[in-house]
């Protein structure tokens, strides 16, 4: 089993733990390693290649999924709460029936995570996933799924209505990495920041983030007087 | 200007992206500590006792985290008398490297200036904690303050009609002038309204107010400071302004009237404000533009008497702004 492919899943099931967010659900688990995967080519980190695809609950790898299936098969991973039912924003029929299910660490996956990064060398890996947890844990985990639709690859492919389309692959600009390039110019050049480290700029980008989702949110509660 | 940047320059204009930046640490370590304060603002909003947290980014204690759990703290202050106060000195993660007490007898509103003070002798990042307000003092300055921690805060993203450049702040100032200030909206500074008179101290209350006003609605600025002193020059200036396009203006606030406490001062206090920030304005010549802002609560609305000594082709004289006390009925009914 090629456990690089995988790592990345521990290390966010690490991150939970890191900051006692229980059981990880499978949509947090999905979204925290989406913004992840986006991130990591800034700073020359290679994410196993997830193909994400634009879904009605956002984006969403099926490869992931098998990666934690494969987890869970070898010990690695534990499934703590499992159930189906109906997503939350529809009427319930036969055919919409959505799997929850919520995901934690065994012991030997706490262990895999020290020789992974003894043997493989992956550590900008797990840094990279462990820095988007720190984020995801100031936002609030339950913000995730608000931040991760402002991400702007995914939210222009959703605004064009191109459900089911790849978000990570050929013929799709990672919108990620121009934003983050973007803040660093504005940070360094126009602010005069000369030590805006990496940890500020993903900050900075989560922060942005954040304020387009403020920014709807005002718009669509706004009423005139 | 274009609205990303915009955007982009709003959220890191930020209090945390700029200690952070004065400071030479990362922004997270400013907003983890911030957002731990938050909860713990929210945890403790019943306290009656403040708690002021003095930041040391060098050291790193095995200590328990006070920001998370501030139980061992709250044991201490209880066994104080009254005008002792607790300081809580913590590293980057919020864990307690150690306490001291110090004396402070001013029971008045002693909170602000107390954590203005410590975080000035220290040259220290302190987070003052009291009741649902968080404020963060860097070197003395109020970086930030957050009067209710349960109130939602958006980043600076809105662009409104109050928006305007930075080179246009007369307008903003004006326009702070007719939404806030005119009608004691958001900030009181009538000690006696009837008798025109001001609470001790107003022009720290403009000041402030103003300054957080600036800081919302001027879309490019780098920064807006209070008690700032830039380079060439010892004393505080009230608010001074930076563009992102390397603009620099400076604001003069000056009272003019009476105050409850007794003070009081006449048109030749607006004369040596003009004066003051005329020598503001020749010692540091990259100051684009500066002006004496008046807050008028005489009686009577009477124009300043300027004469040439007053004039600099960089100074801007013309916002004196002068108070209505009296509502329109009382004016309704006085006209009859």
């Amino acid at each position: 089993m090629r456990f690089r492919r995988y790592s990345e899943v521990l290390y966010a099931l690490e991150g939970a733990a890191r900051h006692q967010w229980g059981p990880l659900a499978k949509i947090q688990l999905q979204k925290v390693l989406f913004l992840t995967e986006m991130m990591g080519p800034f700073q020359q980190v290679i994410i196993s290649h997830l193909d994400y695809r634009v879904w009605h609950r956002g984006p969403y790898s099926r490869d992931l999924q098998n990666a934690v299936d494969h987890l869970i098969a070898c010990g690695l991973v534990k499934i703590t709460n499992y159930s189906i039912g109906a997503a939350s924003d529809t009427v319930p029929t036969r055919t919409n029936q959505v799997e929850y299910a919520r995901y934690q660490l065994t012991d030997l996956g706490v262990k895999l995570i020290k020789e992974l990064i003894d043997y493989e060398g992956n550590r900008d890996a797990q840094e990279l996933v462990l820095l988007v947890c720190d984020l995801v844990d100031i936002y609030g985990l339950s913000n995730v799924v608000d931040l991760v639709y402002q991400e702007p690859t995914f939210a222009e492919l959703k605004r064009a209505g191109r459900k089911g389309h790849s978000i990570v692959g050929p013929g799709v600009e990672n919108q990620t990495l121009r934003l983050l390039a973007f803040i660093d110019d504005a940070a360094k050049h126009k602010m005069r920041f000369e030590r805006f480290d990496w940890t500020s700029l993903a900050l900075a980008f989560f922060e942005t983030l954040w304020a387009n989702f403020s920014r709807r949110q005002q718009e669509a509660t706004w009423t005139p007087n | 200007m274009d609205t990303q940047l915009d955007r982009v320059i709003g959220v890191l204009r930020q209090s945390e992206f700029r200690i952070a930046a004065d400071r030479h640490v990362p922004s997270l370590w400013i907003k983890k500590l911030t957002s731990k304060a938050k909860a713990l603002c929210r945890r403790t909003a019943r306290s009656p006792v403040p708690l002021l947290f003095v930041v040391d980014f060098e050291e790193q204690s095995a200590g328990s985290d006070v920001l998370c759990d501030p139980t061992p703290l709250l044991a201490i202050q209880s066994t104080l008398s009254s005008d002792q106060k607790l300081v809580a000195i913590i590293d980057r993660e919020g864990r307690l490297l150690r306490t001291t007490i110090q004396t402070w007898d001013e029971a008045a509103n002693w909170e602000m200036p107390w954590a203005a003070q410590v975080s000035e002798d220290c040259q220290a990042f302190v987070l003052a904690v009291y009741g649902r307000s968080l404020s963060l003092f860097d070197s003395g300055r109020l970086r930030d303050q957050i009067d209710d921690v349960n109130r939602p805060r958006y980043p600076h993203v809105s662009v409104s009609d109050r928006h305007v450049p930075a080179r246009e702040f007369p307008a903003a100032v004006r326009r702070h002038f007719d939404d806030k200030v005119q009608y004691e909206r958001g900030l009181a500074f009538w000690g006696d309204r009837a008798r025109r008179e001001f609470v001790g101290g107003p022009e720290r209350v403009f000041q402030k107010d103003l300054w957080f006003y600036l800081q919302e609605y001027l879309l490019d600025q780098r920064r807006v400071d209070m008690e700032y002193s830039p380079a060439g020059l010892s004393d505080r200036t009230d608010i001074y302004i930076e563009t992102v396009n390397d603009e620099q203006y400076l604001l003069e606030i000056k009272w003019l009237g009476k105050t409850v406490t007794g003070g009081s001062y006449d048109e030749e206090q607006a004369k040596r404000g003009a004066r003051q920030t005329i020598e503001y304005l020749e010692r540091i010549p990259s100051i684009t533009r500066a002006a004496l802002v008046l807050y008028d609560g005489r009686k009577d609305d009477m124009e300043i008497a300027w004469d040439s000594s007053h004039q600099h082709p960089k100074l801007d004289l013309s916002l004196r702004l002068y108070i209505v006390s009296k509502t329109a009925s009382e004016i309704g009914r006085r006209s009859s």
